[in-house]
This record gives structure tokens, sequence and C-alpha cells, in this order.
């Protein structure tokens, strides 16, 4: 079973030129989504992968940041493509929701308006056709009297029907790839609940891939077939979401599935904690980006900075059957005990 | 025999009308709300946004005036103290703002902050004020230096535990943290949780602990009230709310956490569409 790769990611790098000297945001970030497949980027605050989806989109001012490496859709490099010809591919290859449902639409703007333009970007129809698109659109994403909908401005709406809205506008044009930027963190859980069983509803009833940014690894659990974990602008881990959840190999990884508060988790345990802060773009150390946090580095990880190394034939279960492919960027990951999370790593010590 | 409570909050209520004086649109932001908090206890309240939550721990302390009901602090009725009394038992009662960014003066330094906030409750010479300034930091976990550090030299999560740290000095017997840390990456989230429990053991504090985050107020709280369109629908201690919740509402807040494993995802979706024969 080999699904053909829809995206493949080589060695992202993005820069951008601030007043204390240029900073490399994403520094190598390598990956591939495959068709209908959905893969998660999670990453706290800073780690890059909101870049990462700006960069695939082109979507950052292109005076201050520069890009390198490949993103080819389909086979096509969207990075060397000119602008006129990625303005065609956005909305209808590729298509992106925000976090911020109520600064990704026009206040001035009815929603009707804003609907049909996005149709009629992309596709020559008469305005009584984009008109009856728009309200299917609005039906398919479960918007309730999408007549009425069409008449009324953002405001009067709330973020779980904006959000509806956004995703109606993104599917317009039938995109092959879907990059959602924390497309529920602004909104309460019960509408989260709602929002991700639509996407995940309308990727099923299509072969639409989709690449998922958020911090929340609820979510990923919820969504995401693959994830890859960022830490300042590099990918420190892949793996399939149920071995990542399982035997997260990375000591960051490991670090973060124990600092959640866990719904059905020990409440008598005080939560994990990762020592320290991320270091800022400005100041990236020598050797391993997260040495300086991590319980368990050496001199080496101090000194030099680890590959992304594959090591799908080291972790496969040969039971499970299927190899899906795992990678980390560590040296040490085969001496970390297993099944030691990173806070009983330190009670050991 | 159960103790006294701390803090007793009876049909607290508080109604906004609309812009125009004689609009007939009423929202009762909170309605009728009743809950006690326990000495040394943790109490959660939990709710989706615009429920009434944050207004309801800001009627609390008057910072919006309540329409009716009583809070009564230590046998003393909060809502019916002149402001100068009022003003002294802030000092027992403090809070921790959501946003460890806009709540800290930009403008100046830590050690300045703390030193304001204590200035406001105490006369006390400048010197026993500045080693209670540097007892506090250090008792948040900062070294000396910090007395001197700007708010936006400093990340979200030693910003927030500079917001614990100023409503602390004071010593108050009964903290309201609004959100403390939603705000916060998780890592960070953990450390300031952490913090929080802490200090209650150590020093035997009370928190109103405001959040819309379910697994976290569940984490650090000994009893839990959910609320919905300003009222409270449910409350109880954590572990019987979560495992044996009695509202619908509560029940569909529970069901909307986001599963903790990818394995858990898929059974209750599996769970969800196996028709029932």
């Amino acid at each position: 079973m080999t699904n053909p790769a829809l995206l493949t990611v080589t060695d992202l790098k993005t820069s951008f030129l601030t007043e204390r000297g240029p900073v490399t945001a994403v520094d190598g970030v390598p990956f591939t989504v495959r068709r209908g497949e959905t893969l998660g980027i999670v990453g706290e605050s800073g780690c890059g992968k909101s870049v990462t989806a700006d960069s695939i989109m082109r979507l950052l001012d292109e005076k201050d940041a520069s890009y390198s490496g490949s993103v080819e859709l389909n086979g096509r490099d969207l990075l060397s493509l000119p602008e006129t010809e990625m303005r065609r591919a956005r909305g209808s290859e590729l298509a992106m929701i925000a976090q911020d449902s109520m600064s990704s639409l026009n206040p001035v703007f009815t929603i009707g308006n804003q609907v049909i333009e996005a149709i009629t970007v992309h596709q020559k129809m008469s305005q009584k056709d984009a008109y009856r698109l728009a309200i299917s659109l609005l039906e398919r994403t479960g918007v309730p009297e999408p007549e009425h909908r069409m008449t009324q401005y953002p405001h009067e709406l709330s973020g779980g029907l904006r959000q509806r809205i956004l995703i109606a506008m993104a599917l317009s044009g039938n995109p092959k790839l879907l990059i959602a930027d924390e497309p529920t963190t602004a909104l309460d859980v019960t509408t989260q609940a709602q929002i991700l069983t639509l996407i995940r509803a309308l990727q099923s009833s299509s072969d639409m891939a989709s690449v998922l940014i958020t911090h929340d690894l609820g979510v990923v659990a919820e969504m995401c077939d693959r994830v890859i974990v960022m830490y300042l602008g590099q990918v420190v881990e892949e793996a399939d979401v149920d071995a990542l959840f399982d035997s997260p190999q990375h000591p960051y990884t490991r670090g973060l599935l124990a600092s959640i508060p866990e719904i059905d988790g020990d409440r008598s345990q005080p939560l994990n904690v990762i020592a320290g802060r991320v270091p800022t773009l400005h100041d990236v150390p020598t050797g391993c980006r997260f040495a300086e946090r991590c319980d368990f580095a050496t001199d080496k990880c101090r000194d030099s900075a680890p590959p992304l190394e594959d090591v799908t034939l080291e972790t496969v279960d040969m039971l499970a059957g299927d190899a899906t492919p795992r990678k980390v960027r560590c040296w040490n990951w085969r001496h970390i005990p297993m099944n030691t999370s990173a806070t009983t790593a330190k009670a050991i010590r | 025999m159960t103790p006294q409570p701390l803090l007793e909050v009876r049909n607290l209520s508080k109604s906004f009308h609309g812009r125009r004086s004689g609009d007939a649109k009423v929202m009762k932001a909170v309605d009728d709300v009743s809950f006690d908090i326990l000495p040394g206890e943790t109490f959660g309240l939990v709710g989706e946004s615009g429920c009434g939550k944050s207004t309801t721990g800001r009627a609390l302390l008057r910072l919006i005036e309540p329409d009716s009901g009583s809070v009564s602090f230590q046998g003393q009725d909060l809502l019916k103290m002149p402001r100068k009394q009022l003003h002294s038992t802030r000092r027992q009662i403090q809070m921790v703002f959501q946003d460890p960014y806009s709540s800290l003066n930009p403008h100046r330094r830590v050690g300045v902050i703390l030193d304001e906030a204590l200035k406001i409750q105490y006369r006390l010479p400048r010197k026993q004020r500045t080693e209670r300034v540097h007892r506090i930091l250090d008792r948040v976990g900062f070294a000396e230096d910090y007395y001197y550090r700007f708010p936006h030299e400093m990340s979200g999560g030693q910003r927030q535990r500079i917001g614990v740290a100023r409503a602390l000095i004071v010593g108050p017997q009964l903290i309201i943290c609004d959100e403390p840390v939603s705000a916060l990456d998780v890592s960070i989230q953990s450390q300031v949780l952490n913090m929080l429990h802490d200090l209650q053991v150590e020093l035997g504090l009370s928190y109103l602990f405001i959040s819309h985050d379910l697994s976290v107020v569940r984490h650090i709280s000994h009893r839990i009230a959910v609320m919905q369109k300003g009222r409270i629908v449910e409350q109880g201690p954590t572990d019987e709310i979560f495992s044996n919740p009695q509202h619908p509402y509560t029940r569909q807040l529970l069901d909307a956490i986001p599963a903790s494993h990818p394995r858990l995802a898929r059974e209750r979706r599996t769970a969800l569409t196996t028709p029932v024969s």
C-alpha cells in the first residue's frame, strides 16, 4: 500500500530580516503529506509551526522573508512559482483556515459577498450560480439558515459559525490540501468538538489531505494520522499518532506529554515541568537546541547538533505490521529508558 | 464536622443593560449564584466564554458592583462594607489575572511592582518592604537580580509568577485566579499550576480557580461548580462531577473534551457511529 505523496516539503528554511539581525524561524523542515491523510504539526509558541504553514502558502512578505528548500505539491515546487501562478494555486490546490475567524473575514462586507468572491476568484461562473454554490457550501459545512447568513456581517455570527464560513470558503475551490492553523484554539470546547467533527467528515467524504497545526495534543489525538513535533524551528520527532502517544522518543515530546493535566490522569501527582525556557532565535545553541532544558543531555548534546535520524526500522513493532516512518533528533534516544516519563526520570536520578 | 467556610456566596446576581437607558434587553450575567469556599480549598468555577464565571469572580471583590446577594468573608458581608473597610479586606482576598502581559505595568521594574502592591495595604518602612519583596521573589522561585527586571524581559510563565507574587505579598487567605494559565504554553502552564499547589499546601491558601479548561480545573480543584448562562448548573466534589455528572450541560462539556490518546478518540467515534440495535 503505497499512497503517493501529495505534498513533499524538503529542507524548508524560512528566514526573516529583523532589527537584531537575520533569524531562521524554520530551519530545515522535512515532511510529506499523502492523499487523504492528516498530518499534525505540534509545538509551543515560537517553534515555527505557523511560519511553516505560512511558508507553504507563501503568505509571508517576501521583502523581509526568504525561503529555501522546496515545497512540492503534486510534483510542482511552490517556492519557485511566479506569484501569479502561486495566486492561482492558493484556494484551488491548497487552502488555509486560520485561528482568528474575526480577522480572517472582512468586517464591512456581508458573508455572502465574501463567500461568492472566494468562489468567483477561481471559477468562471455567473453571480447566480456562484450564489447557489455558496449556499450549498454553507449547507455542507453545517451553517443553519444559509440564505439568511449570506446577508449577515461577520460580527453578527458566533465564533463557531464564522469558523464554518471560513471552512466553506476554503473548500470552494475543491483544494487537494487544507492547511488549518489552530482552527479551534479560539473556540469553546463544545464548539471545538463540532468543528473538529466537521473537518473530519468533510475529509472522509473526499480525498482531501490536511495539515493541522496546533499546540493541543488532545486535538492531535482526535484528528491526526501522523505527527511532527517542532522545537525552535526544527522537527525533533516524527511518528504515527499512536506511536507518538505510546512511546514518545524525544525528551521534549515526552516532557510535553507529561506536562498536560489529563482528563483521566492521576490528580495526586504534580505535573511535569520542562525546566528553563525556549532560547530565542537570535541565540540558537550550537549543539542540540533542547540540551539546556533536557534531563538527559550529555557533553555531546551541548557541543554538536544531532541530525533528524530515521529510526523507522529500530522502533517498528513487528507484531503491528506496517512500518510507518519514524524520525528522532536526539543523540541519546536509544539510552533513555522506555516507559519512563520525564518526571520519573528525574526521581530516578 | 465540616469546617467553617472562609467565603460564603449567596444568591449573587448581576445584570447588564443595553447601552441606551430604558433598553429592554437585560443580560443576566450572574444569576442567583451561591457557593462556599473552605479554608485551604481550591474551588473551581468552570464554563464556556460568556457564562459569567469572570463576572462572578470580579463581583465578589466588587470590582464589578453586584446587584444583589451576599458575599460573606469570615462572617462579614463584603457587599455591605463601606469602601474603606473593603479596601483593607482586600489584604485577605487577592486576584491573579489571565493575561500576564497586560496586568503588569510595563514601565515599572518587578521590584517596584511588588513594592507598590505592598504599599497600598501596609504602612511599612522602606527597608522592611524591600526585604519582604525579596522574600516573595525567592518564594516564587526567582533569583535576587529579578528585582530589577522589567516585565518585557521575562517569559509569560515568569510574568505570571510575578502576578502570583503580587497577590501573595499582602498575605491573603483567598486568591481569585481568573484563567491564570490560559495564556501560557503547556510546559509553562504546569510550572504555574504546580507552584499554586505548593503555595496552597505551605500557606493554607484558598483559591477560587476560574477557567474554561476542564482538565486544568480537574487537576487543581477540590470541588467544582459548572456555570452556564449565569447560573451554576451543578456543583460538587471534583471526582463526583467528572465520574458521575448529573446535569446534561456538564455531560455535554465532558464529552467535548478531546481524548488523551488517539485510541480513546477512535473508540469514542466508533461508539458514536455504531447504531444501537
